[in-house]
């Protein structure tokens, strides 16, 4: 859509638009924000750009920012979400039931029954487990889809699929998508952060939010909530405002010295351009990080006053603020490292559940309220599931771990011009696969890039000889039924 | 890098032209000298979408230190559909300048100095279907100029002094209208997974045997109560998630000691000679009592 990358910087295009000295002292005129906003170059034809300034969208956008609540792991949709009734009273039945998960391709199985009881909330009457006491609170605001589908029941490749629309690593993910298309309306922070469970990074690290083929300007940033919250960030003791800006400075003329013999080079940009983002960032990141702004009212709103959901609730918080801003998209991790440490439960489901249920119901729940309560849910978009869901029968002989399941899942999506309190779509009686009105990951993108005003199908980056989109080369519709 | 700059001066008023030119493709049909006011001003003048005639006006990022006399200049833009003056410094006073920006769909006033004096000149913006006042100064008589909108279907009042009658009256004027004042914490029902059982939960003793205690596992944060029952001081050892034995200490008989665990760690225990008695692997409950029972010799 943005035309060709051509790397050429304000600089550049001044040296070889043929001004010297004068040229420049007039554009440090003109300031920053000036050529940054510019379209085309001097010539008044070749496209000219600051890769992250604000783009018009292809439509109205619903939403300005969509914050994703990676449940990392992937989360049991028949014991949160998806009430299979046909499944209580059956614990420890075999039933036949085609299943494909880490253990491989099984016939029959064992029935785990849900270990909570679902009760009904809200004007719509959904039914919730009591895994979210606080956020089944907020289902009049929340549209279900319970016909999720994915590529693949492996944590890698689906990882990959839920972040970039496919299984092989390379590709932008969402965040970079966004950026892409939409550039960012605060020059001071990144566009697209990621926040990540405090026990550690999801299974391939900065794969989930690496630009791919993009320039590297649209990676995603980790931030932390807490400590110092971009790290490496700070200037080094001992030395001012004004030496740092020498050295950037100086460095700055060594780099684009070096720039000038390698044009084209994306990630060379990038990373020069990083400097002065970094630098930006040494006032801004700790400002937005700051929560002894806000009140105790809403530390407690958001679970902060709980040791177990202390840490996802500061990092929803952040989000929130992070939103206000003017951060594109939020990524936010619950559950990390390996075996329990995540929605992972090949174990005990109920231990498994009710650590990363209790750690993270008031959070989100808290968010929500919070948002909406300020007039930010309008144009916020908040994303809700893992990189698949889990299956009904047991993984082993013994115990109540579930394996992986991409044939049916949940997400759920809220605000941001989402219609509240539906579900669309459904699983089978035990919830083994998507049954009514199947939905692929590239649907889900699909919608979200739309309520922030982007064409999935017109939203393309050129390369490896085709015109590349996150819902991938032959398109995707949004899901009009949830739509508002 | 300069020295590789060599030509230079004649270039100059050629740029300057195709600067005039770029203005005027980038942003038409809006004034030039309210663009560049608004933009000195920190502010933001953006197109909605493409190909459309309809402009969204910031000040909440960059541009907070926008006042009254500044939104002189957001009056004389053409089709502004939006608006948001979040956080600047403007009061109601400066309102009178929005009261012809009837193309306004979407207006963010919130936490700004705005008051009752001067909500009047909202009433006449027709088109408006959402209203932020959150965090502003606003009252019942407020609201009352907002009967006339009849579009506006979102209006945020939270952490304002309207009052539930004056809600009330709005919303029997503006029936489609879904006014939010916020959540009352006190009335969100409390949770009903109980992880913290306030007795401390008895944890299995597994008496030592030819088989050897699991690694532990990662689990959640947790406290245990250990309880020396027998009538020798006992060693208290943590099994690593490598497996690799760790000392926590020795406890005398009779003792107990309150120690800092996770869920699904094991606690092997053994006498002063390092003989293994038994082990606990502790479950999830946040308070857990680990009693070693006497040895029968």
């Amino acid at each position: 859509m943005q035309g060709d990358f051509c790397g050429r910087t304000r600089r550049e295009f001044l040296w070889e638009s043929g001004c010297g000295f004068g040229a420049v002292a007039l554009s440090a005129l003109l300031g920053e924000d000036f050529f940054g906003s510019q379209q085309v170059r001097a010539d008044g034809v070749t496209p000219f750009h600051n890769p992250l300034a604000p783009r018009p969208p292809h439509f109205e956008p619903k939403a300005r920012s969509v914050i994703f609540l990676f449940m990392y792991g992937g989360p049991s949709h028949m014991d949160t979400f998806d009430y299979k009734p046909a499944m209580y009273g059956r614990d420890n039945q075999t039933v036949e039931v085609r299943t494909f998960g880490r253990g491989g391709h099984r016939n029959q199985g064992r029935i785990v029954e849900p270990r909570w009881r679902f009760r009904q909330y809200g004007e719509c009457g959904k039914r919730v487990s009591d895994l979210f006491p606080y956020l089944a609170q907020r289902v009049d605001d929340i549209a279900f889809l319970h016909s999720m589908t994915a590529d693949s029941p492996i944590h890698g490749s689906a990882m990959l699929m839920m972040n970039s629309g496919r299984i092989l690593s390379g590709h932008p993910a969402l965040g970079s998508w966004v950026n892409y298309g939409l550039g960012t309306v605060n020059q001071d922070l990144p566009g697209f952060v990621v926040m990540l469970d405090p026990r550690g990074g999801p299974i391939s690290g900065a794969r989930n939010w690496t630009s791919g083929y993009m320039p590297a300007y649209y990676e995603g940033t980790v931030m932390r909530s807490q400590g110092t919250a971009i790290l490496n960030l700070d200037r080094p003791g001992g030395m001012s405002a004004t030496s740092q800006r020498q050295v950037l400075d100086a460095l700055r003329d060594y780099n684009d010295t070096h720039r000038m013999t390698r044009p084209g080079n994306s990630a060379l940009n990038a990373r020069i351009a990083g400097y002065e983002l970094a630098y930006r960032m040494q006032s801004a990141a700790p400002e937005a990080v700051d929560l002894t702004q806000e009140t105790n009212e809403t530390r407690q709103l958001y679970g902060m006053d709980e040791s177990r959901s202390e840490a996802f609730g500061r990092q929803c918080l952040l989000a929130r603020r992070l939103v206000e801003r003017g951060v594109r998209c939020i990524q936010i991790y619950s559950g990390g490292n390996h075996n329990d440490a995540n929605w992972d439960a090949h174990g005990d489901l109920a231990h498994n559940h009710n650590l990363h249920a209790g750690e993270t119901d008031k959070p989100i729940a808290g968010l929500l309220t919070d948002l909406k309560r300020r007039g930010l849910l309008d144009s916020t978009l908040v994303v809700w599931g893992g990189e698949f869901g889990r299956q009904p029968t047991a993984e082993y002989a013994r115990g109540t771990g579930r394996d992986h399941n991409s044939y049916g899942f949940t997400m759920w999506l809220a605000g941001g011009g989402i219609r509240g309190g539906v579900s669309v779509g459904a699983t089978d009686e035990l919830g083994s696969a998507a049954v009514e009105r199947p939905f692929h990951v590239k649907h889900l993108h699909a919608t979200i890039l739309r309520q922030l005003g982007l064409d999935p199908n017109r939203l393309s980056y050129f390369h490896g000889g085709l015109d590349q989109k996150l819902v991938g080369v032959e398109g995707a519709e949004p899901i009009r039924e949830i739509i508002a | 890098m300069y020295r590789y700059l060599t030509s230079a001066a004649p270039a100059i008023p050629i740029l300057l032209l195709v600067v005039a030119s770029f203005d005027s493709r980038l942003q038409a049909g809006q004034p030039a000298d309210a663009l560049a006011a608004i933009k000195k001003l920190g502010g933001s003048v953006r197109l909605l979408r493409d190909n459309a005639n309809e402009w969204e006006v910031e000040f909440h990022l960059q541009g907070r230190e926008l006042t009254d006399k500044g939104l002189t200049h957001v009056a004389a833009l053409n089709n502004v559909v939006s608006l948001n003056l979040r956080d600047t410094k403007i009061t109601g006073a400066g309102l009178v300048h929005l009261k012809n920006l009837t193309t306004l769909r979407s207006l963010h006033l919130e936490r700004t100095k705005v008051g009752d004096d001067g909500i009047e000149n909202l009433a006449g913006l027709v088109n408006l279907e959402y209203l932020n006042l959150y965090g502003t100064n606003v009252t019942d008589k407020s609201l009352e100029h907002l009967t006339r909108l009849k579009k506006l279907n979102r209006l945020y009042v939270w952490e304002t002094k309207v009052t539930d009658a004056g809600v009330a009256k709005l919303a029997k004027a503006l029936p489609e209208s879904r006014i939010v004042r916020g959540v009352d914490l006190a009335k969100l029902p409390a949770t009903t997974i109980k992880t913290a059982s306030k007795a401390p939960v008895l944890q299995k003793w597994i008496a030592a045997s030819d088989e050897k205690p699991p690694k532990s596992k990662l689990g959640v944060n947790i406290s245990v109560v250990f309880e020396n029952k027998t009538s020798i001081p006992v060693k208290l050892f943590w099994i690593s998630y490598g497996g690799e034995l760790k000392q926590y200490g020795e406890l005398a008989p009779g003792a107990m000691r309150r120690q800092n665990s996770y869920s699904l760690a094991t606690w092997l225990i053994t006498d002063g000679n390092d003989t293994p008695l038994g082990y606990f692997i502790t479950t999830a409950d946040q308070e857990a009592l680990a009693v070693i029972p006497n040895q029968k010799k």
